[in-house]
């Protein structure tokens, strides 16, 4: 469950507009609180998954460790707000197709739909966290991470709000 | 596209779907409010002149159906009762509820049967309960109480009034009437008390309403009308008609006598240029704008309407399109101006540095000959590429060479003279000395000159070419004295005279002994 704040997008905005370097540097920390649980998420990414799934051809997206490594990284600009109109201030990703079918494959009970075959979810290993936010690859890595990078970007956009208050709000 | 992230801090901003219903909500209630007020608007001014126009009709018609009452009234001979015959009218119809246009006619019916007031009352009260308890028609009901008073009663044994046959056979009224008022007494009362009677009085106060508003709109039109009333604003307006048709149709009548007049033309600009100043010009513009307007477009079909409409859409997107480009052409002019200008000042500035040019000129102002300083003139314009320029210097140089080949031609004139100066005296000489020796016999060679005279010169050159191949061939003949005659003008006399005394001069120079007094 991410952690919800208020005026983080007005703060984004006005230190983009009123103070760039601090702006640059809250970035820069929020970066720095999210590397080491990319880092360890690629760690997970292991060669072959399964024996055919490095197999060319078909439909299905191909495993290939290194696409995979490279689809996981960081966002730390606000995205667009979803469904239930929550902008995210900072994202951990798994972007790649293959990525995706290895972090979450058997999240679904097995014989509800869409579902990954209990066989090839099995295959590929157990599930870490927990509910929905469960997975192999980030959130094994959030997991073990214990809530470190979610207090460092809170803390990162929380002395933003200080700093710019101090300074900017001052003038 | 795979989207499996992990939000580690998110700020609720608003679900945009939520904020994008309530935008569209919001457009709708504005559009539905909008649409309110419009159809409110349209819906109450149709109404207004509907219950306008009903008011008047229902005016119209009470009004018809009371003059009718009062005709039957006075036709009857109880035109005295006329007041009190509306007044009960009135009170019957607010006490029942049947409003006086039904009462009127029932009530006339009965008295054109009965001649009698008091007995049509009864009998107009007696068939409003018969109508209320038998549920017929009120008029049918009075007609069949009329036709019982002229002694006729199957109408009345049709209201299924439940009179026996040897009452309604006897045909004695107030026998029947007795059983009726038995059978039917406080019907109508009874039927205006309840619900029903209730909305028969309302509606009965909404017809009065009517009437009594059209009877005042029809007042404020007999108002405007002015003292002549409805009928003497109708005439009026067929009088005004008229008088326009006339002023029309005299018009047309001045206009062609205007134009048989003498300066008819200038009256008619008169004519114009009033009609354009005065309010008739502005009102006829309106006319003529109204009039397009009301033209309107003829009947057309979808499809044409569709194709007048896509060809609007292209004609337009085409003056767009001109308009665009007239714009791009209106820069490239004015960037092309602006680059001719400078080209001027550079080529002003390469002129100025042109050592060629310079040479010329420099040339142009050393030379002394005209003919010189036109060839420079054209060398010139042949550079700057002036036609101006170039056609002038054609000309000045075509000046000097003819202005060259006339001296040209004048000197060589000059030294033919001198020659044949110098060999006629050298003649006369040579025949002085022979005549010295011989003692004054002297032989006289014919002039060939005087025996076959020269054929005529086509051109002043042309003849001392001639005189000149003339004299040559006699050159080395020595013998009598020569006369020179000298056709055409090519110089004047004194230039002549001129040219021999220097010719003379010259051959004295030379040590040839030549006086005037040997020549002449």
């Amino acid at each position: 469950m991410p952690a919800t704040v208020r005026g983080g997008v007005e703060l984004r905005k006005a230190l983009k507009n009123f103070a760039p370097n601090l702006g640059k540097e809250t970035q820069r920390e929020i970066a720095n609180a999210l590397k080491p649980v990319v880092k360890e998420a690629k760690g997970f990414v292991i060669e072959s998954p399964l024996s055919n799934w490095a197999r060319e051809g078909g439909k299905f997206p191909v495993f290939n460790a290194s696409i995979v490594k490279r689809g996981i990284g960081y966002k730390t600009t606000p995205s667009k707000p979803n469904r239930r109109g929550f902008t995210s201030l900072a994202q951990i990703r798994n972007m790649s197709a293959a990525g995706a079918i290895y972090e979450t494959a058997g999240r679904r009970a097995p014989g509800t739909k869409p579902s990954s075959r209990p066989n090839f979810a099995e295959a590929m290993g157990p599930l870490y966290g927990s509910g929905k936010d469960r997975g192999r690859l980030i959130f094994r890595a959030f997991e073990n991470d214990y809530g470190n990078a979610t207090k460092a970007v809170l803390k990162a956009i929380d002395n933003a709000g200080k700093t710019f208050n101090a300074t900017v709000g001052k003038r | 596209m795979a989207n499996v992230v992990i939000d580690i801090a998110t700020q609720y901003t608003g679900n945009p779907a939520f904020k994008k219903a309530t935008n569209d909500a919001q457009k709708l209630e504005k559009s539905v409010a909008k649409l309110g007020k419009q159809l409110a608007s349209v819906f109450a001014v149709s109404k207004l002149y509907a219950f306008g126009k009903a008011s008047v009709k229902a005016f119209a018609e009470d009004e018809k159906a009371a003059r009718s009452l009062a005709l039957a009234l006075a036709n009857t001979g109880n035109a005295f009762a006329s007041i009190e015959v509306e007044k009960f009218i009135g009170d019957l119809q607010r006490a029942t509820g049947v409003l006086d246009d039904n009462l009127r006619p029932a009530f006339r019916t009965l008295l054109t049967a009965t001649g009698d007031v008091k007995k049509s009352q009864d009998g107009l009260a007696l068939a409003l309960d018969i109508a209320a308890g038998t549920g017929k028609d009120l008029s049918a009901v009075s007609m069949a109480l009329a036709k019982a008073y002229g002694g006729q009663t199957t109408a009345l044994s049709r209201l299924g009034a439940g009179l026996d046959k040897a009452t309604l056979k006897t045909g004695d009224m107030d026998v029947i009437l007795g059983q009726l008022t038995e059978k039917f007494q406080g019907q109508a009362l009874a039927a205006a008390e309840g619900y029903s009677g209730s909305i028969a009085k309302l509606a009965v106060a909404s017809q009065n309403a009517k009437e009594i508003i059209g009877k005042d709109l029809l007042d404020s039109m007999r108002m405007i009308a002015g003292q002549d009333g409805i009928g003497g604003a109708a005439t009026a307006m067929e009088s005004f008609a008229t008088q326009i048709g006339n002023a029309i149709y005299g018009i047309g009548v001045l206009t062609t006598k205007i134009k048989s007049l003498p300066g008819a033309d200038f009256i008619g600009r008169f004519l114009s240029a009033a009609t354009q100043v005065s309010g008739l010009g502005a009102l006829s513009k309106f006319g003529a704008s109204s009039k397009a307007a009301s033209a309107g477009t003829p009947a057309q079909s979808p499809g044409q309407r569709k194709a007048i409409d896509k060809a609007n859409a292209d004609a337009l997107k085409l003056q767009k399109s001109k308009n665009s480009l007239a714009v791009i052409d209106n820069a490239n002019t004015t960037r092309k101006l602006v680059l001719t200008a400078d080209q001027q000042a550079l080529e002003e500035l390469k002129k100025k540095f042109d050592v060629e040019r310079i040479g010329l000129y420099t040339a142009l102002n050393e030379a002394t000959g005209a003919e010189t300083r036109a060839r420079i003139l054209s060398l010139i314009a042949i550079h700057d590429n002036d036609a101006a320029l170039a056609s002038k210097a054609k000309a000045e140089l075509d000046a000097a060479k003819n202005i060259s080949t006339f001296a040209d031609s004048a000197a060589r004139a000059a030294a033919l003279l001198l020659q044949v100066s110098y060999s006629a005296g050298l003649a006369s000489f040579k025949q002085s000395e022979i005549n010295s020796l011989t003692g004054g016999n002297t032989t006289t060679t014919p002039n060939p000159l005087t025996q076959a005279p020269l054929p005529m010169p086509s051109s002043p050159l042309e003849s001392f070419r001639q005189s000149e191949a003339k004299y040559a061939s006699y050159s080395g003949n020595s013998g009598s004295p020569i006369i020179v005659n000298v056709a055409g003008s090519v110089t004047t006399q004194q230039d002549l005279v001129t040219a021999i005394t220097q010719g003379i001069y010259n051959n004295q120079a030379s040590g040839i002994p030549i006086t005037y007094s040997t020549v002449y």
